[in-house]
């Protein structure tokens, strides 16, 4: 029985791990969250400070593979500052994540009236790294190569026209979603004045939270769990609270797994102690 | 001639960098310049990319090596689709259904495989054979218990410690910060000995040279 146990195949683990996360989604339990006060709480109390109006920059610093995590940390982040009446300049230190977070970002901008050029604006990659950012701390305008996403002049765009320098007093804060590297170090080594908070995947927020008590990330929302805890703090709830349950299942379904391998694995032992 | 050029250009390049911000704080003059003139460069090195992996795949398709297939559907869809961004423009909407059609499921689906293998994975790795790798385990199943909302079910944020999600916090912000930080420091250190090597014309590695 234990030798069986300690070679169970990994299929029947794939098959468990598929119900613990069908059937929440299916019909979910509803646990409530709680708010975490050092990095969630943080974020939102600094967006919040910001006066009506202020420009917060988005850098997409990710991918389509975190889609689950960063996309409901986005619209939660839009939401609260569609409440507050803050500016969106959308930007992004991966192409890949400019490419596939832009047509959201408009989408969700048109449900809240946001007028494209006035309210908000999309850059678009700019290929070149942290120069290109240096660049920009220097002259925008030419630093961004004076067009948008959409090869827009940026002489055409209202919002452009008070972005000249990418420094604290053009930009009253930069939110990057973030599930890798180039990410958060850019802006932490060449733009330290401008405020930084971050939306991290779950992976990345063990090397992210060291910067919380030095001030230099004024709030951080924690993968998917971050992300229902701010939809909790706007008050609309999404899909990361949706699948909240599911990942505590999921989790507990792995803590299972993990107590199991280690009874199988210390009673072989035994057993095999006690044949000799 | 090709040994000493690029070193001397580097040199001569981190010398100009370093006076103008440590010494005279003009880092939008020569600084910026370079600036702009690496943003012109990395575009260059894009089609650099291009130039090698039509090389190596190219090599790979004219010899038939072993999955020679695979190196020319990839020199196909690069080149097809790149010619075809650059006649239609990226905001064509066939060119962008291109991508999101293919590159976010794809990515979904070997992101979404992580779980399964992560589960399989915590089944037959974690062992607590030492006390190492006991406290590591009971560090793992703590933090992963206490991000879910089923550890504040076990044991509330408002009581004593402040619950699972405190200890939790205290792991990730005290231990956990000060080994991240000590990581981070040395290799920092270490980037700056390279830097220095480069700077000073021992490392040449990088310019293909022993």
């Amino acid at each position: 029985m234990l030798e069986k146990l300690n070679n169970l195949d990994s299929r029947w683990m794939y098959l468990a791990l598929v119900i613990v996360l069908v059937i929440p989604i299916i019909k979910p339990i509803g646990m409530s969250i709680s708010v975490n006060k050092d990095l969630t709480q943080r974020m939102y109390d600094f967006i919040d400070s910001l006066p009506p109006g202020s420009l917060i920059m988005f850098d997409l610093a990710s991918n389509s593979s975190s889609d689950t995590e960063i996309t409901p940390m986005i619209y939660a982040v839009m939401e609260h500052m569609y409440q507050k009446g803050h500016k969106l300049l959308v930007a992004g230190q991966w192409s890949s994540g400019l490419a596939f977070w832009s047509p959201k970002i408009d989408e969700r901008a048109r449900e809240y009236g946001w007028v494209y050029g006035v309210d908000y604006v999309n850059i678009g990659y700019k290929a070149g790294g942290t120069s290109t950012w240096r660049a920009m701390g220097q002259d925008f305008w030419k630093g961004a190569m004076e067009v948008d996403i959409n090869g827009t002049p940026f002489s055409e765009l209202p919002i452009m026209q008070n972005i000249r320098k990418l420094d604290d007093k053009t930009i009253d804060c930069i939110v990057i979603f973030e599930s890798g590297s180039p990410g958060m170090e850019t802006w932490i080594t060449y733009f330290p004045t401008i405020p930084l908070c971050k939306g991290s995947v779950a992976a990345e927020i063990s090397s992210s939270v060291r910067y919380i008590p030095t001030g230099q990330l004024k709030g951080l929302i924690p993968g998917m769990r971050g992300a229902a805890e701010y939809e909790k703090l706007v008050n609309r709830p999404g899909i990361a609270t949706q699948l909240m349950d599911a990942q505590s299942m999921s989790h507990l379904l792995v803590v299972a797994l993990i107590a199991l391998g280690n009874i199988a694995y210390f009673g072989t032992k035994r057993k095999m102690a006690r044949g000799r | 001639m090709r040994r000493n050029v690029p070193v001397i250009l580097t040199t001569v390049t981190a010398v100009i960098v370093f006076f103008s911000i440590v010494l005279f704080k003009t880092a939008d003059v020569w600084p910026g310049r370079f600036d702009r003139m690496q943003q012109f460069m990395a575009a260059v090195m894009m089609f650099m990319g291009m130039a090698n992996m039509t090389r190596v795949h190219g090599n790979v398709v004219l010899k038939k090596d072993r999955n020679w297939i695979f190196s020319a559907w990839l020199l196909l869809v690069m080149y097809v689709y790149a010619i075809f961004g650059m006649s239609v423009g990226n905001t064509n909407d066939t060119y962008r259904w291109f991508y999101n059609a293919f590159i976010p499921p794809v990515n979904a689906t070997m992101y979404s495989m992580v779980a399964f293998y992560l589960t399989s994975a915590s089944y037959k790795a974690f062992r607590a054979r030492t006390v190492d790798a006991a406290l590591m385990m009971a560090c793992a199943v703590w933090v992963m218990i206490s991000n879910v909302p089923i550890g504040d079910k076990l044991w509330g944020s408002e009581s004593w410690l402040g619950g699972m999600a405190g200890v939790r916090d205290w792991i990730v912000s005290i231990p956990n910060s000060a080994v991240s930080r000590g990581i981070s420091v040395g290799s920092t250190l270490g980037a700056f000995a390279t830097q220095l090597r480069i700077l000073l014309g021992l490392e040449r590695r990088h310019l293909g040279q022993g």
